[in-house]
């Protein structure tokens, strides 16, 4: 049912009004009448259903028309009524003076009746259309402008001010969802409605708007003696006295260049320098600059080439070397993603990587470098190549996407892996979240048989106690931190470079140094003990063919530095276990081959690099470590300690020989050999322990 | 007589406006008239007059023109016009209690003997009429 409108007829003649009221009856309104303006305010201000026009009489006893208009300008009525003056014909002044006051229309008398009609009707049409446009215009929480009625406002305020300097301030709250959630809907509104409020007594703001659920602008003009700190000041002060404390706001600022730059587009950026400062403790304010929307296009336009890139395998497996810090030969790789786009060139991972860990496409990547590592490691065994383990990058999220350990299991076994070539390097930081769910599955991979290298090492923020507790085999330790030109502060960063390796040696874990790019580092670290080196030093990441080229050339030049290459030993008959076996002495060798050759393959190397190389390359088919203390090259106690740091000897029975000596016997059990065989051999000892090896190395085997 | 015809013997010089007004409604129209006719208003026109009082006056006569004007009783309309504005300035000045000499009412006093003719005659048609 549509609503009457109520108009209300005022005038001190009673005949006057009935006329009226007659000829507004033809158009069905609801007539109410007043004989004077006391009367007509006590009826307007007295009515529960609002009436829509007042028909107003100037010259009335008690309170005039001119008066009651006064009124209800002070009143502020005449947002909810309008006024009609009816004067007669010839009074000019009159007509001028009520429009003055607020009327919005007049009427002359004698009445023309149609004309009376026509602009009652006209009047109740622009009300409308007015309650329309405010609904639209205004966010009914609040009051302020909407979205698209703040960028038209403001919009106008620019381009009929030229000349004037204007910025832009939008503000967000932080934690509002957690505020939600803290105090409720209804609380919430009440925050907003008091945001709103707020923006209202803006210090020289013009325009002001709520643009989404949290987010508030305000167009202000620029006073050219107060300085951004000034203005900041007093935002701030303005909410210091909002009666909840613990909602944080960050607030964005955006200086007009051009008064045509469209106000959408300066929300924007005023919005995109609070992007900046989202994660800043202490940072409540930032003015945006224009490497902000660079950086922004950028993002999008590489968010929109991923998924294309990927299927056309722009990204590329790169390699960086890792070495021996002792024997300096080659020991593994890191991949490393590179995006060779087709026209945009190398684009570097410090670009893109942030960009997938946030939109989550870096785990797709992620799997992607998995499998291009397995298919390079196939591509060694199958070629019966050198392999060497290649470790590959695990992002946090990839936990929380996949169900890792199956997942990274299967990769590998679809190609015929060991998992043991495949290391993964976790970052520190990955532990700090979820700890217990990450946790369970890393110690899942591990069991698996998966190397777990901890990633930047010493910048997360684990407790002692937690680092004993993470399932890791390997610290890796970036270098860049100490690169530094001071050299004082340089000399701390060395103390806590030999802090964290003597903190991992004491836990017992191998290190890794990245980074690493002078000869004097490279002495540095192995004076500290660190055990592998990553970096210029010996390489930058490489693709995969050149990559191949250098592990050829290393590996021809550790077999060009060996007296004895192992790489004549026969391994074909593998019906027999295979022993490997570190003896110089070649009266021994004679001994050991005539004892054990009618049950074993035996290799023989003649150091510990040698022996070290050996293991690296044939880990998985060596059945037996029998090491003599005696090396040329190494303390054996050493070697086996690098063994066990490396997780070999949980794998591979090691079964020390020397002089019949209690303090060796006692280190070599202590170290983790399985058993000890003094010197000279006796035939069915050594048989016996050698047996006993070969059957716990079975056993490991099964119980693995 | 119908409505027109009315409307022409009370010398009415907008009758397709006045007959509009009154939505056609004769019966509506003579009760209109009989009430102007009858106003309190003309009790106060006269005492306040007679008294030279502007504002009591011109208040008086601004009402009963405003109602002469749309019963369309042309004549009385305009006499009540040539009461009203002489006062007008003075009236609307605020200062008004007093007898004005800026005002001629000896003036006026004789324009005001034409409006109760008029009025007298207005009745004399309308009177007789029973609605």
């Amino acid at each position: 049912m549509k609503l009457q409108d109520r108009i209300l007829v005022v005038d001190d003649s009673s005949t006057n009004r009935k006329i009226l009221k007659r000829i507004l009856a033809l158009d069905n309104y609801e007539i109410l009448e007043a004989e004077n303006g006391q009367q007509a305010l006590e009826t307007i201000l007295n009515q529960s259903k609002p009436i829509s026009i007042v028909l107003l009489d100037l010259s009335m006893p008690v309170m005039d028309g001119f008066e009651l208009l006064k009124v209800m300008e002070n009143l502020d009525l005449f947002k909810k009524v309008s006024v009609i003056v009816t004067t007669g014909f010839d009074v000019i002044n009159t007509e001028l003076k009520s429009l003055q006051l607020g009327a919005i229309e007049f009427i002359t008398k004698p009445y023309n009746a149609d004309i009376v009609r026509h602009r009652v009707r006209s009047i109740l049409k622009l009300r409308r259309n007015t309650a329309l446009i405010n609904t639209l215009e205004v966010d009914p929480l609040t009051g302020l402008y909407n979205r698209e009625s703040f960028y038209l406002h403001a919009k106008e305020v620019l381009l009929s001010n030229p000349t004037k300097k204007y910025q832009l301030i939008c503000s967000d709250i932080i934690n509002f969802k957690m505020l939600n959630t803290k105090y409720g809907a209804e609380a919430c509104d009440n925050i907003l409605t008091g945001i709103a409020n707020f923006y209202k007594k803006t210090k020289d703001g013009i325009v002001c708007g709520r643009l989404g659920s949290d987010i508030f602008v305000v167009l202000r003009e620029m006073v050219s003696h107060k300085s951004q700190e000034e203005v900041n000041k007093e935002f701030l002060t303005n909410f210091s006295h909002f009666p909840i404390k613990d909602f944080y706001m960050k607030f964005g600022v955006y200086e007009v260049e051009s008064n045509s730059t469209p106000v959408s587009i300066m929300c924007d950026c005023a919005r995109l320098a609070i992007t900046t400062i989202k994660n800043k403790y202490g940072a409540t304010f930032a003015v945006y600059d224009i490497s902000m929307r660079k950086n922004l296009e950028r993002e999008q336009q590489l968010t929109s080439y991923m998924e294309q890139a990927l299927e056309e395998n722009q990204f590329k497996m790169y390699l960086q070397p890792k070495h021996n810090s002792i024997t300096e030969h080659l020991y593994g790789a890191e991949a490393l993603v590179r995006w060779v786009h087709p026209v945009f060139g190398l684009i570097t991972p410090d670009e893109f990587i942030p960009i997938f860990e946030k939109n989550g496409f870096i785990s797709k990547l992620d799997y992607y470098m998995w499998e291009e590592a397995c298919k390079l490691l196939k591509k060694w065994i199958d070629a019966k190549e050198k392999i060497i383990p290649i470790s590959v990058n695990v992002s946090r999220i990839d936990f929380l996407t996949f169900d890792l350990p199956s997942k990274i299991y299967n990769l590998v076994e679809s190609y015929n892996i060991p998992p043991s070539m495949l290391h993964l390097e976790i970052t520190e930081s990955a532990y700090t979240t979820e700890a217990e769910r990450i946790i369970a599955d890393v110690k899942s991979l591990r069991m698996q048989g998966f190397l777990i290298e901890m990633d930047d090492f010493g910048s997360g923020y684990s407790s002692l106690n937690m680092l004993a507790e993470l399932p890791i085999d390997i610290l890796k330790l970036d270098m860049k931190f100490i690169h530094s030109e001071d050299t004082s502060v340089n000399n701390s960063k060395m103390t806590i470079l030999n802090f964290v390796i003597g903190l991992s040696k004491w836990l017992k874990y191998p290190t890794i140094a990245e980074g690493v790019e002078k000869q004097e580092e490279v002495e540095l670290l192995k004076s500290m003990g660190c055990n592998y080196i990553q970096g210029y030093f010996y390489s930058k990441p490489i693709s995969v063919n050149d990559f191949e080229s250098y592990k050829k050339k290393c590996f021809k030049n550790e077999v060009k530095s060996d007296t004895k290459s192992f790489d004549n030993i026969d391994l074909s008959d593998n019906s027999k276990p295979l022993l490997m076996l570190t003896e110089t002495d070649e009266e021994y060798r004679q001994m050991l081959t005539k004892i054990l050759s009618p049950y074993y393959t035996i290799a023989f190397v003649n150091s510990c690099t040698n022996a070290y190389e050996f293991l690296v390359r044939y880990y998985n088919v060596i059945n037996c470590i029998v090491l003599d203390l005696l090396m040329p090259d190494m303390d054996a106690f050493r070697l086996v300690d690098i063994l066990k740091e490396e997780g070999y000897i949980k794998k591979i029975p090691v079964v020390m020989t020397s002089e019949a000596e209690l303090n060796n016997e006692k280190n070599a059990i202590q170290l983790g050999a399985t058993s000890f065989v003094p010197k000279p051999f006796d035939e069915e000892i050594l048989l016996h322990h050698i047996k006993l090896a070969v059957n716990e190395y079975e056993l490991r085997k099964l119980h693995s | 007589m119908d409505f027109k015809d009315l409307l022409e013997n009370l010398n009415c010089k907008d009758i397709e406006l006045t007959l509009k007004r009154f939505v056609g409604d004769y019966d509506f129209y003579i009760e209109s008239v009989k009430e102007f006719i009858n106003d309190v208003r003309w009790m106060s026109l006269d005492k306040s007059i007679k008294a030279k009082l502007v504002k009591e006056t011109f208040d008086a006569a601004h009402l009963l023109k405003g109602v002469a004007g749309n019963c369309g009783l042309t004549t009385i309309y305009n006499l009540l016009i040539q009461i009203v504005e002489p006062l007008r300035d003075e009236a609307e000045s605020e200062n008004d209690k007093v007898i004005k000499n800026s005002v001629d009412f000896e003036k006026l006093f004789l324009v005001y003997e034409k409006v109760l003719e008029e009025r007298i005659r207005i009745n004399d048609i309308i009177g007789g009429i029973e609605i």
